[in-house]
């Protein structure tokens, strides 16, 4: 790779194998992405960035694929929703209320993240305590998508809680970030940022160091720009925690290996009850071609 | 307090009144608000315990729906992006944003979002897919092979 801008357009998959192909080095990889954080400044998709804590993590995960050793997620930048709390990092939940706390705790899931060898940019916007559609009741301001609409340059919302990282990923200043899902705040903002966002089923990742909305429909899920990079990425989230008493104890299967290309002899339902008045015409016609 | 924001006031109480009104956003107030309401001694029947009789009928409708599928594949959302300050006065409209995911949270299941498609003018569009509780396998499985067939390439400039 050449230029550093390129490597920022890489999947979680291609920048996993790069690394352990020495294509280039966790370094470069968090240099680019670091970089790319500071160029897309004006998207307000960070609330608080972490590029030295960023560096030493990268520093590490280099070291640990030079022995051949690392991770499912070793050297690759993630973004954190800035609802999980991180150790000596300040944790907002996009409130005023939280002025300058800076939890003494890790959140299992930004933990179990870390343990892979994930690197961490910093924590990203979202709309108050998640609460909203739209990012637009973040105290620390709205973040902007970075898609606009043909012909218009009016910036248009990413979309809700988890609108900050959904913008970063889509911008690919984050091969991944994390999101919660209390009812749609993973998968509406990766609808309207064009990524993929998962929210896993309740009691598979931990909540333990998530700022509660809604407990028993909060869940904690990957957002990243291909469906393999999800499948990579909750392999890491997930898993049992004693700290949760609703996460479940059970086996985290190999997600990547589950994607065998293969569907045939499975039956999709399609229900009229989300067939709702006023609904444009366009997202009908998608659904339609995406049934056939 | 040992941390967070502190707006001082002529009493203790005064202090948090302060705090609170100056720290808490006008979207978690409602939502602070409601939800003392709907918990409240007088109304708690009339809407909490309605709500959790619907949040089970929800999951049996889901579980019904299983015995004759493996997966379910809706629209994510009723609409693609919209501009920031729209549906700005507006709470139920922007609480529509989420009627096609909420019944997920509700029933405790899987799902995916992926881009599958563009609006007319050029934004992302996605579809969902709902899967059994604790089978992610089929739902990435299924996942994969939307992808491939939609094949979304599109990406935005960054910022």
């Amino acid at each position: 790779m050449a230029a550093n801008g390129d490597l920022t357009g890489l999947t979680i998959a291609a920048a996993r194998d790069g690394l352990r192909q020495k294509k280039f080095s966790a370094r470069e990889l968090t240099d680019a992405h670091i970089d790319a954080m500071a160029e897309a400044r004006p998207l307000n998709a960070f609330i608080t960035e972490t590029p030295e804590k960023a560096l030493v993590m990268a520093a590490a995960a280099e070291a640990r694929l030079a022995k051949g050793e690392g991770g499912a997620l070793e050297g690759v930048p993630l973004a954190i929703k800035d609802l999980f709390c991180t150790e000596g990092v300040l944790t907002t939940a996009g409130s005023h209320i939280l002025d300058g706390f800076r939890p003494s705790y890790e959140s299992t899931v930004s933990a179990n993240l870390w343990r892979a060898g994930a690197v961490m940019l910093g924590k990203t916007n979202l709309d108050e305590f998640a609460m909203g559609s739209s990012n637009v009741t973040s105290y620390y301001g709205p973040v902007k998508n970075p898609w606009r609409r043909t012909g218009d340059n009016r910036p248009l919302v990413p979309g809700g809680s988890s609108g900050g990282s959904a913008a970063a990923v889509a911008a690919r200043i984050a091969m991944g970030a994390t999101g919660t899902d209390t009812g749609g705040s993973i998968r509406q903002p990766a609808s309207f940022c064009g990524i993929v966002g998962m929210k896993p089923t309740y009691g598979r990742c931990s909540r333990w160091g998530i700022v509660a909305f809604a407990s028993s429909l909060d869940q904690a899920g990957p957002m990243t720009r291909t469906v393999r990079d999800a499948a990579i990425m909750l392999g890491a989230m997930a898993g049992h925690d004693e700290k949760d008493s609703t996460s479940v104890p059970a086996p985290v299967p190999d997600y990547e290996k589950a994607m065998t290309g293969d569907v045939r002899g499975l039956k999709f339902g399609i229900p009229k009850e989300y067939r709702v008045e006023g609904m444009p015409a366009e997202i009908e016609a998608l659904w339609r071609q995406g049934i056939e | 307090m040992r941390f967070g924001l502190r707006v001082p006031g002529n009493s203790l109480d005064e202090m948090y009144e302060n705090t609170r009104a100056e720290g808490f956003g006008a979207e978690v107030r409602r939502r602070v608000l409601i939800g003392t309401y709907v918990l409240s001694a007088g109304y708690y029947d009339a809407y909490y315990l309605k709500a959790q009789r619907v949040r089970a009928l929800i999951a049996r409708d889901f579980a019904e729906a299983y015995k004759k599928c493996d997966v379910i594949l809706t629209p994510t959302a009723p609409s693609a992006a919209f501009a920031i300050g729209d549906k700005a006065d507006d709470p139920i409209a922007m609480y529509l944003n989420d009627v096609f995911t909420v019944p997920v949270n509700l029933a405790g299941l899987p799902g995916l979002s992926l881009p599958a498609g563009m609006s007319a003018d050029g934004l992302p569009l996605g579809l969902q897919i709902i899967g059994r509780a604790f089978d992610e396998e089929t739902l990435f499985r299924v996942a994969g092979v939307l992808e491939h067939a939609a094949g979304f390439t599109a990406a935005p400039v960054r910022g």
